[in-house]
């Protein structure tokens, strides 16, 4: 799904906050990418492992 | 009345219903204490005098007139400052919600405690917005884990304040919510009981949210048997909280002729990942509980990193608002970290989801076989407030977002699970060991717990210098 090495967390925080009305300076920017690349480096055993199609996603909701 | 502090939960609420003390001198005694010791500490942001000594003078009132105050009458108790308290403002460690108008009724399980006869004292230090595992609350200040008078040392996170309390004999009984460990974490380094239930156990209605799909609410306490009557108090049907499942209240007694059940010890991934001392705590308690076994709990990384990703984005979401137009009133721990998880693709939350489910029904193919699962809480005692790295089994390691790489796994599925402290050695801080049982047995951790307090391994105490 991921390969975290090619992911460019500077360049995707660039393209998608300004798009999220998220606004900040170029020194905040460089932090939110670090957060990110953290999220990565931590999310990937989950962003590598298969999940089979049928597999139901978990939240609740009861109509 | 010097010694008040010291009391469990059942001894102060006898004594209550025997006239030996009232609730209201109970409550008072309380408050003079907080006063003098919270700023050691940092626990309270807020004591309710007012309210206590109402709702004490409520409980007296019952006695006088033979009326049943309820098991937990006059015990003082005090919440996570993101449970509603009526008249109180929720400010969930936040100064964003600052400005709020006041609660105009208590939490579901704040509400039960009044019920029960317990005496709200105050709101309790918690790390912004719950994300975190230190309470270094840059708005509020952080919280001083009582275990050391010396070095200014973590209470643990996000109920930093909720074990903090207890450890320094500020409250008989505390609050807190746990969504990636913030309940076990405290009650791990500041050596206290704490109580994680199964998802959709207890209500979360009137409390301020952090991540619905893993937000739980529990009770800490300083004994096996306060911690299940302040559990049996908060247990009750609430179709206000869309989350709750459709369960009976399951009372808890503790029963002193328990013989044990199948005992695993959790190993790979849950035997890597920490200090000699967090291992060494796990391996103690399932050699006192005679566990059977060490086996793996399947893919339990991919767990922790699943919560991860669906705590990022559902915090991000939630605060995106106030992202876009307070961003400068977030601590500098919470607010890039929200920005962050703002920008998490759809695609991976989904992933992530799924693989709960899937994460969920391994781990039900272990309970065929196993009734509890030891492992460690944290991987390691309280560490100095500010540090930034731990070093495990050689490796550099971030600590804030590290502390909870035992805890994640457990609650991405809904797991209850008991944080038990382990006795320390004189001058070593306290850690815990977690007790983790199937959806719904909460009962068989009770059992458990009280089994290695009996065995005196585990135990909770004030610490040295609040005592």
């Amino acid at each position: 799904m991921i390969d975290i090495h090619r992911f460019d967390t500077a360049a995707y925080v660039a393209a998608v906050a300004p798009a999220m009305g998220l606004r900040f300076s170029p020194e905040r920017a460089q932090a939110v990418s670090d957060a990110l690349a953290l999220v990565v480096r931590v999310a990937a055993p989950a962003l590598t492992h298969p999940v089979p199609t049928e597999a139901e996603p978990a939240p609740v909701f009861t109509p | 009345m010097t010694d008040l502090h010291l009391a469990d939960a059942a001894d102060l609420a006898s004594r209550v219903r025997a006239r030996d003390i009232s609730a209201t001198e109970l409550a008072r005694a309380a408050i003079v204490r907080i006063r003098a010791r919270n700023q050691d500490v940092n626990a309270f942001t807020e004591i309710t005098e007012a309210r206590a000594l109402r709702d004490a003078a409520r409980v007296d009132a019952q006695i006088a007139a033979g009326a049943d105050p309820g098991p937990l009458a006059g015990v003082p108790f005090a919440a996570k400052n993101l449970f509603d308290i009526e008249g109180v403002v929720t400010l969930a460690g936040s100064v964003i919600e600052r400005r709020n108008a006041p609660a105009e009724a208590d939490a579901f399980c704040v509400a039960r405690m009044r019920a029960s006869g317990a005496v709200c004292v105050g709101a309790l230090n918690m790390d912004e917005f719950a994300y975190g595992f230190t309470t270094e609350n840059a708005h509020y200040g952080p919280c001083r884990n009582p275990h050391d008078t010396v070095v200014p040392r973590s209470a643990g996170g996000s109920s930093g304040g909720s074990g903090a309390a207890l450890a320094a004999g500020l409250a008989t009984l505390t609050l807190g919510t746990d969504t990636n460990g913030s309940i076990r974490v405290p009650a791990s380094v500041c050596g206290v009981w704490g109580l994680k239930p199964t998802y959709g156990r207890l209500s979360r209605r009137g409390c301020f949210p952090f991540v619905a799909s893993l937000d739980h609410v529990g009770p800490l306490a300083r004994g096996v048997a306060d911690l299940a009557a302040a559990y049996t108090a908060l247990l009750g049907h609430d179709p206000a909280d869309p989350a709750q499942a459709d369960q009976p209240p399951q009372p808890v007694a503790i029963d002193p002729d328990w013989t044990g059940a199948r005992i695993a010890r959790l190993g790979g991934y849950f035997a890597a990942n920490g200090q000699p001392e967090a291992q060494q705590a796990a391996d103690a308690v399932a050699r006192a509980l005679g566990a059977q076994a060490v086996i793996d709990l399947p893919d339990a990384e991919a767990a922790r990193a699943a919560a991860f990703l669906i705590t990022g984005a559902e915090g991000g979401s939630l605060h995106l608002p106030s992202l876009r137009t307070r961003p400068d009133d977030f601590g500098p721990l919470a607010r890039d970290r929200l920005r962050a998880g703002a920008l998490i693709p759809a695609a991976w939350v989904v992933h992530a989801q799924k693989l709960r489910r899937v994460f969920r029904d391994q781990a039900r193919a272990v309970f065929r076989d196993h009734d509890i699962l030891v492992a460690p809480a944290t991987p390691a005692s309280a560490q100095p407030i500010g540090t930034e790295w731990l070093d495990v089994e050689g490796q550099r390691i971030k600590l804030r977002p590290s502390f909870g790489v035992f805890t994640q796994p457990i609650s991405c599925i809904g797991l209850p699970v008991i944080a038990a402290p382990v006795r320390p050695a004189a001058g070593a801080m306290p850690i815990g060991v977690q007790l983790i049982a199937a959806p719904w047995r909460e009962d068989l951790l009770f059992q458990a717990a009280a089994a290695l307090e009996r065995a005196g391994l585990c135990a909770a105490a004030i610490a040295e210098g609040y005592a």
